[in-house]
């Protein structure tokens, strides 16, 4: 929105009887300038580009309304060279995006986006009783000048077809308010409640309700994604939720009402908005609204561009989930990690369990931990250690994060899958042993009368040291008791929590008495990789979740 | 070449409150494209006032005495001499108070300014204003120029241009502005800009996403409404 290329200088006067002083706005809509009429009233002069037939058409229409938080369109007059301008009333002052930007890039407080709902809804309501939709409610059109809130662009800009939404690129500040109805062609005033609640919806929170690369990406994320209502004051969720409906009939009806209800939620009037259950087609009757039937397009609307008024059946209202779900199968977040994404995390944490591993082993062989057992060297003990620990952080970090973030696999897959990856590190780690000549410590006193020696003909352990099969069942009941999933999530509470080691190193002392597996490598083992997997699993902080699930949804879409 | 850091010397006797002659010299407007009209104040003392204040360097469309405040720019310090009802960050001043980065100055009941030294590497100074009161046009700031006036991005600029790729920089060298960029490349009418140039009233200063020009404001003092 700079300055690149006006097309007038400043002091020039293409329009007789104003000069231009400087350039405030470009867009492929057109140009707008700030000038000076001969007799010193300042206005804004928007030169029309493109669709000037249309633009001009939408703009006479709002020629003269007159309401306190509109811009007022003073008159349309044509240059010399036949060229339309539009001469509007300049106002001073930040326009909403800017403000968002400078002031509040976190999102603002509760009071302030409600004295800019305020006047946005007196001046919406006001058009939409006049029988005009906006169609382009956006922070960039909004502006407040001596504490009045005064909405931009009326009459304008007003060309959103399917056919030409692909290629008109500078619209791309407005898809993030579209709503979904727009793409079957209905400009129903409910577009103007849905695009106030995206604009609300950013105020809170600092962002817009659907983020994306692409317009197709965000217009289809309008059109098939519930809002993530999580970020946003929790007695406000339903009044958003209402307002941000994919169907305009099951929408907020009007801006009064969203002020209502929004008002009603902050003073904890809330009508239960969200256990509605999905509604049948038609008026819809809810608390705190005064529901007429819905009207699509009210009598003399402004409807520029095709209408087609189609009414698709009533999509079920999905509830929004809760972020931190309590079932204990479940990812901590739900989100929509794309395979490469959790390909990445999973190698990234694979190269850093190396690091880490090595330093612990290093710290228990310089401590003394391992002793030297039998004939192997300390160095060799140690060396067995940390390869075993290693294989089991890399099965672990491969395991969990093959379905992180989804919570469709059944808690009987996640703990089957991890307990046949266990079962294989257990057979690696005394393969390694073996290889290597390395035993391991004894077994305690407490051990040896063991409840678990051998499973029918299968021996666990022989001369004091594991068998194979004891070195498997050991790694993978390991693996399958404990919720490692949870240890690798990229939203996990903490990178590193004291209390999954404990519990860990609890769950494997518990398993060495059993199993007869010797309890100094069973815990050693149990707490290396614990540490090990939650310092090397990639972690987000919790401030810069919100983003990230943004981007995944994003990308995702 | 002016020193950025420090102002030059100036007599530290005060004008006499009543008997200043203001004549709106040096007084500028720079008009930015995208970004806002803006004052340039060059002189070392700068008077505040109403609207009947004719001979104020900004005069502000809000009930003030014709001569409200007077700030002084003594040495790269600022002083705020009231000579009506003036508070300086909710403490009503007597006779004068030292502004500092980020003072809140307020002038009768109602009127509010905002004071700030966005760099140290600057002598200048900028007053925003924070109620609605404007001149009777309206006007995104003030700047108070000791030497330069620092325009781009970053908040260390007295005129932020959020959407510039780097700054700009104006020198205030005895009547004459000269303009400078460190890193954009920048035409002055047309003519390409190397190391620094003087830019004069009208001229037009671009760059690849910028555009500004200065407009002096001498003798436009009694009828600056009308420019045709």
């Amino acid at each position: 929105m700079t300055s690149r290329k006006f097309t007038f200088a400043p002091e020039s006067t293409p329009l007789a009887g104003f000069t231009i002083k400087r350039g405030i706005q470009r867009g492929g809509f057109g140009e707008v300038y700030y000038a000076i009429s001969d007799g010193g009233k300042e206005v804004a002069l928007k030169l029309l580009h493109s669709h000037v037939d249309i633009e001009r058409r939408g703009t006479e229409q709002c020629l003269n309304l007159k309401h306190p938080n509109l811009v007022s369109i003073l008159d349309i007059k044509l240059d010399d060279d036949g060229d339309t301008w539009v001469v509007m009333e300049y106002v001073s002052g930040h326009t909403l995006d800017q403000v968002l930007a400078e002031d509040y890039p976190g999102g603002m407080p509760v009071a302030e986006v409600r004295s800019w709902l305020a006047g946005l809804a007196s001046g919406v309501d006001y058009l939409h009783d006049r029988g005009i939709v906006h169609r382009d409610l956006k922070p960039q059109n909004l502006y407040r000048e001596s504490g009045h809130v005064k909405i931009g662009d009326i009459g304008l800009s007003k060309i959103i077809t399917p056919s030409q939404r692909g290629a008109q690129t500078e619209s791309i500040g407005t898809i993030y308010y579209m709503a979904p109805e727009i793409s079957r062609g209905e400009y129903g005033p409910e577009i103007d409640v849905y695009s106030s609640a995206a604009i609300v919806y950013e105020l809170l929170t600092g962002h817009v309700p659907f983020e994306g690369e692409t317009t197709a990406e965000i217009l289809n994320r309008h059109l098939t994604d519930q809002p993530d209502l999580s970020p946003l004051p929790r007695n406000l969720r339903p009044v958003l939720e209402h307002a941000l409906a994919k169907d305009p009939a099951a929408r907020t009806q009007s801006l009064g009402d969203f002020l209502t209800e929004f008002d009603d939620a902050l003073a904890g009037r809330t009508p239960p908005i969200v256990d509605t259950p999905p509604q049948p087609p038609g008026p819809t009757q809810q608390p705190g609204t005064q529901s007429t039937p819905t009207q699509h397009e009210p009598p003399g609307s402004v409807v520029l561009v095709g209408s087609s008024r189609s009414r698709p059946g009533q999509v079920p209202v999905r509830r929004t989930q809760v972020f931190f779900p309590k079932d204990h199968h479940g990812p901590l977040a739900p989100r929509n990690i794309s395979f490469s994404q959790r390909a990445l995390e999973a190698t990234a944490g694979m190269a850093a369990a190396i690091l880490f591993t090595g330093l612990l082993t290093a710290a228990g062989h310089l401590t003394g931990m391992f002793p030297d057992a039998d004939q192997s060297a300390p160095l060799l003990t140690a060396v067995a250690f940390g390869l075993t620990t290693l294989l089991g952080a890399w099965a672990l970090l491969v395991g969990t994060k093959a379905w992180e973030g989804t919570g469709r696999e059944s808690l009987s897959v996640r703990r089957l899958s991890l307990l046949l990856l266990g079962g294989g590190v257990g057979a690696a780690g005394w393969w390694l042993h073996q290889a290597l000549l390395v035993d391991l410590p004894p077994l305690a006193e407490s051990q040896t009368a063991g409840l678990v020696n051998s499973i029918g003909s299968l021996e666990l352990v022989r001369d004091q040291q594991p068998t194979l099969a004891g070195y498997v069942i050991f790694f993978g009941l390991l693996f399958g008791i404990r919720r490692w999933w949870w240890h690798t999530d990229g939203f996990r509470p903490k990178r590193l929590r004291v209390l999954s080691l404990l519990l860990t190193v609890s769950v494997s002392w518990v398993l060495g008495h059993v199993l007869q597996f010797p309890l100094a490598a069973a815990t050693g083992w149990g707490l290396g990789m614990a540490i090990v997997v939650q310092l090397s699993a990639p972690w987000v902080a919790p401030e810069h979740r919100q983003a990230r699930l943004q981007q995944e949804g994003a990308t995702h879409a | 070449m002016p020193s950025l850091t420090k102002t030059r010397a100036m007599p530290t006797q005060r004008p006499p409150a009543a008997g200043s002659t203001s004549t709106n010299e040096d007084r500028f407007l720079l008009w930015i494209d995208g970004v806002g009209a803006f004052l340039l104040l060059t002189r070392q003392a700068v008077t505040i006032g109403g609207p009947t204040a004719a001979d104020a360097d900004i005069q502000l469309l809000a009930s003030l005495s014709r001569k409200h405040a007077t700030i002084h720019r003594d040495d790269g310090n600022y002083l705020l001499e009231a000579h009506g009802p003036t508070s300086v960050d909710q403490r009503p001043v007597i006779e004068s108070a030292e502004l500092r980065d980020g003072a809140e100055i307020s002038l009768g009941p109602t009127v509010r300014l905002a004071f700030h030294r966005p760099t140290v590497l600057s002598g200048s100074g900028r007053l925003s204003f924070q109620s609605d009161h404007r001149p009777s046009r309206s006007l995104d700031g003030v700047v108070l120029v000791a030497d330069t006036c620092l325009l781009g991005p970053g908040r260390d600029c007295h005129i932020r241009c959020p959407e510039w790729d780097d700054s700009v920089i104006l020198i205030h060298r005895r009547r004459d502005w000269l303009v400078r960029s460190p890193r954009l490349s920048l035409e002055i009418n047309g003519k390409r800009l190397r190391g620094e140039a003087p830019i004069t009233d009208g001229q037009i200063v671009t760059g690849s996403d910028l555009r500004f020009h200065i407009e002096s404001l001498t003798e436009k003092s009694s009828n600056r409404g009308v420019q045709r």
